[in-house]
């Protein structure tokens, strides 16, 4: 993860450098020249995640360095926060963005880790919300989606359904509304190689890395093609699509922050903090309780205090969002009395057919 | 003597001056003492203050053997004005003629001289930038274009702001386009831009110039200065200059025999060079003329009529020297020197990189801007102080067994209106002028700098919180445990008064405490000068100093905490 720093003052500069570094960005650059700003935007484009600028009271809100950034479309994803020099209340903690500045959240000086984290929380929470566009392939009815997105407050998040028919269609929402496209969901029955092939190196892509994979499926013969790079698999007939739609904007508001929380959790599952682990994780699925990654390693957690019962309701709760994930069937082998065992494997087998491990698995082991 | 350099006199000292100095004597400003020795015409510039004339130079003679006499001349002349006479830069011609008279003469500084024989300064910077493109070319400023005056003019401009200190005056007066008639021009063009000139004036009789103007735009590239010396020495020995001069040196190249006539002077000449770099850095421009590798560096004097100068005489030629005066030299000094103290240096050596704190104002305006409390606590203390002190300086009896702290009467009243006013109006009480004074002081140096630091808010917030919990918080703990041990001491304690705004500052001290690389070591000292002064006063309701540190210290650590969890 890379952070860019740009501010005049020395000393800001590499107090934000020791803050970023302490939350886990391993890479910040920091600078006071706008040529070397843009430069370092050329050369690592997709992999900037922060970007923090301090107003130069010469500028105002309207730098130099925001106008290059909203100049630069590999940045639309970037979450960008503005530092002042205390020209706000102190205790104003929510200053919102500025669209004309591209501010996603603006700090106060003074301020410290708590106060930059939840800044950062807050502006990738802003960010997110401008994607609100979500892309349905399929031939469903429009009608129960939309009458969803409407009524339901769950799904407040999504301001527009984007609905395609085939493949073309799809990438052609996709490029017109870019970053603003925040899920995609698929109908299995449209499947197809090159619908196979681009979803796989969109997902690759950094706007892919952050927009939720929805299959609208959960038949093993359904998922099969989709199975490496979907996120989530929810049939709308089990799960309504209100649930649908608010699953899907909660994974796509916090990803950004929980791809950084699970590495910093299985970090503290690997030291053997479990405790810490476990207020970390119960803490983030309060945000998401659907974030899989999140539940499974929650699973793991209570295997690891030797709560076998919660941990086997955590991964059958993986399952039914993700069932073509092998590592729970794995797990849930060891902690599953024989019968159950047995039905399991054979559902692991059947959605993950070509996976070494469960495929030599035993079931009368 | 005359008034004005008459077109006879123009041409006299035009064609006869032997000094880098003698063309400048023109410009507006000089007087003229001219007199005929034996046939043979001699004239000196110089300016006329109340007790002073200051000789600009050399004089200019149109045979040498009379020099002795007009020195001589001149002196009387001045004499019977009632005028001390000073000349400099003098020769050593000169010097030695004034000291065969016992007469103050001492080296002031040397003057570089290039003699021009096909071998140039070699400078890489001035290279490099000849291979980036850079010319430099000789123009006539009459015949510039308009875009290309408007370019000089913004150099000009550029260059003046960017000087630190006050111009200097007499023969080091910056007048580029004085001399139009007699100066040559030289400029460098970069990119198609100008980035700098300089202007030289002839010496005549030594078929020798004097670049005297320098002058680069603020954002020229590096070498523009040094490209434009040596190809103006380039294009000068072309046209049949025999040698150019950069001008006198203040205070360099002493010879030891020069050291031994005037020993402590030529020390405090020293230490101005090498120490007094901040009001005007002769040693830099020492260090930038000899890195063109001059020829040799011709000694220069300041000679008197007298064999001791006058304090007011020195005065005189300072005011001559430097005629915008000491204070306009003295504010920009202290301008120049708050300006190199670094806050971001200050800041990394002792404020935590944990917290980012607010920058240093830039400018006075701002500092006020962000002082608002400070300044308003000052105020309301010194408004009070006036109003609630006697003739003899000290708060009047009645106030203070009313308004002081006292436990017994917080206690009177529990949880009202007005407890919170028996704990806030002693803070602006104060016991006398000493006590204000003290707190004052302590109150623009902490809570100023916090509220620089951290803002109003936070200042407010700390200093209202050790005002109104310090001394109840105090009494509350210290109540029971003194309880214990002796009645007397209780029964006293209950008693004791207080008044000031003193916990409120040191409230703001433990959260600039917070605030400092090395709090512990922070919060040590405060903590002992609180029980030192506890102690020496025999108080213990001193002791809330420290309870106002805990508070501000907490405040802000729940606020502002320096770890994530």
């Amino acid at each position: 993860m890379i952070a860019v720093v740009f501010s005049e003052k020395q000393h800001t500069r590499s107090c934000l450098k020791g803050l970023l570094n302490r939350i886990g960005f391993q890479r910040v650059f920091i600078t006071d020249s706008i040529d070397e700003a843009d430069y370092f935007f050329s050369r690592e484009r997709d992999k900037i995640r922060l970007i923090i600028f301090e107003e130069s009271p010469r500028h105002g809100l309207d730098a130099p360095l925001s106008r290059l950034i909203i100049q630069k479309d590999y940045l639309r994803l970037t979450t960008v926060l503005h530092v002042s020099n205390g020209t706000r209340n102190f205790f104003r903690k929510i200053v919102g963005g500025d669209a004309l500045s591209r501010i996603d959240y603006s700090l106060d000086k003074p301020f410290g880790i708590r106060q930059l984290i939840e800044g950062l929380k807050e502006g990738r929470k802003r960010r997110s919300r401008l994607r609100s566009k979500l892309c349905i392939l399929g031939s469903m009815p429009h009608k129960p989606i939309v009458e969803a997105m409407y009524t339901h407050e769950a799904s407040i998040h999504w301001k527009k359904i984007l609905f395609a028919e085939n493949l073309n269609e799809l990438k052609k929402n996709l490029e017109e509304f870019n970053f603003r496209a925040g899920a995609i969901a698929v109908e299995p029955a449209l499947w197809s190689e090159d619908l196979q092939s681009f979803l796989k190196s969109f997902k690759k892509t950094r706007q892919g890395s952050l927009t939720p994979l929805l299959l609208l499926g959960r038949k093993a013969t359904e998922t099969y093609g989709f199975r490496d790079y979907a996120d989530l698999f929810m049939d709308p007939k089990e799960w309504g699509w209100a649930e649908i739609l608010k699953v899907t904007s909660k994974r796509m508001t916090h990803q950004e922050e929980m791809v950084e929380e699970i590495q910093q959790s299985k970090a503290l599952i690997k030291e053997n903090k479990i405790r810490s682990a476990q207020t970390k994780l119960v803490r983030c699925l309060g945000d998401d309780e659907n974030r899989l990654e999140m539940i499974e390693l929650l699973g793991q957690v209570c295997e690891l205090q030797g709560r076998p019962n919660e941990a086997i309701a955590h991964y059958r709760k993986v399952l039914t969002l993700n069932p073509c994930n092998p590592s729970p069937y794995l797990r849930l082998n060891h902690l599953m009395g024989e019968k159950d065992r047995e039905v399991l494997i054979e559902q692991g087998k059947l959605y993950c057919p070509s996976h070494p491990q469960l495929n030599a698995l035993d079931t009368h082991e | 003597m005359n008034n004005l350099a008459s077109q006879n006199l123009a041409e006299f000292i035009s064609n006869e001056g032997t000094c880098s100095t003698s063309m400048l004597t023109l410009y507006p400003g000089y007087q003229y003492f001219e007199i005929n020795i034996r046939g043979f015409r001699g004239a000196i510039a110089y300016v006329d203050t109340q007790s002073v004339w200051v000789g600009a130079g050399d004089p200019v003679l149109s045979h040498p053997g009379i020099l002795e006499e007009f020195i001589s001349e001149f002196f009387e002349e001045a004499k019977k004005n009632r005028k001390v006479a000073y000349i400099l830069p003098a020769s050593k011609a000169i010097s030695d003629l004034a000291r065969k008279r016992d007469l103050l003469s001492f080296q002031i500084g040397s003057e570089p001289w290039f003699k021009l024989g096909g071998i140039h300064p070699n400078l890489a910077q001035a290279r490099q930038l000849l291979k980036k493109g850079a010319t430099v070319k000789a123009f006539d400023p009459e015949k510039l274009e308009a875009r290309e005056h408007i370019e000089i003019e913004e150099i000009t401009r550029g260059w003046l702001k960017s000087r630190k200190m006050p111009a200097l005056g007499f023969l080091n007066r910056l007048e580029p386009w004085i001399g139009l008639e007699f100066k040559r021009y030289f400029h460098v063009i970069y990119n198609g831009l100008q980035v700098g000139y300089l202007a030289a004036v002839p010496i005549k009789s030594k078929r020798a110039w004097y670049l005297v103007d320098l002058i680069r735009a603020p954002n020229a590239p590096v070498g523009t200065t040094e490209l434009l010396v040596v190809e103006a020495m380039r294009q000068l020995e072309l046209e049949g200059a025999k040698e150019v001069s950069l001008g006198m040196s203040p205070f360099v190249r002493f010879s030891n025999t020069e050291d031994s006539v005037y020993p402590y002077l030529y020390k405090v000449m020293d230490f101005s060079l090498n120490r007094m770099g901040f009001i005007y850095n002769f040693k830099l421009l020492f260090e930038y003329k000899k890195k063109f590798g001059p020829s040799n560096w011709e000694p220069l004097y300041f000679v008197c009529s007298e064999k001791r100068v006058n304090p007011l005489g020195l005065f005189r030629l300072m005011r001559v020297v430097m005629p915008h005066g000491f204070m306009s030299i003295l504010r920009a000094v202290v301008a120049n020197s708050f300006s190199q103290i670094d806050s971001q240096v200050l800041a990394k050596r002792f404020l935590t990189h944990k917290i980012l704190l607010r920058s240093m104002p830039s400018s006075f305006l701002e500092f006020v801007m962000r002082s608002k409390a400070t300044l308003t606590l000052a105020v309301v203390n010194v408004l009070f102080y006036s109003v609630t002190s006697g003739d003899d300086g000290h708060l009047r009896a009645k106030l203070a067994s009313k308004h002081a702290y006292q436990w017994t009467r917080l206690i009177e009243h529990g949880f009202s209106l007005e407890s919170i006013k028996l704990l806030v109006i002693p803070s602006v009480l104060h016991w006398d002028l000493s006590h204000l004074f003290t707190n004052l002081i302590f109150l623009s140096v902490f809570v100023g700098l916090l509220e620089l630091l951290a803002g109003t808010e936070v200042v407010g917030i700390a200093f209202l919180s050790g005002v109104i919990l310090s001394n109840p918080l105090t009494s509350a703990l210290i109540i029971p445990i003194v309880g214990l041990f002796s009645n007397e001491t209780l029964i006293h304690f209950k008693q004791s008064q207080d008044v000031g705004s003193s916990l409120g500052i040191f409230s703001c001290m433990g959260v600039l405490a917070y605030f400092f690389r090395h709090t512990k070591a922070a919060l040590s000292i405060l903590v002992l000068g609180v029980l030192a002064v506890a102690y020496l006063q025999q108080d213990l309701l001193a002791l809330n100093h420290l309870i106002a540190i805990a508070i501000g210290f907490m405040f802000i650590q729940y606020f502002l905490p320096k770890d994530a969890s």
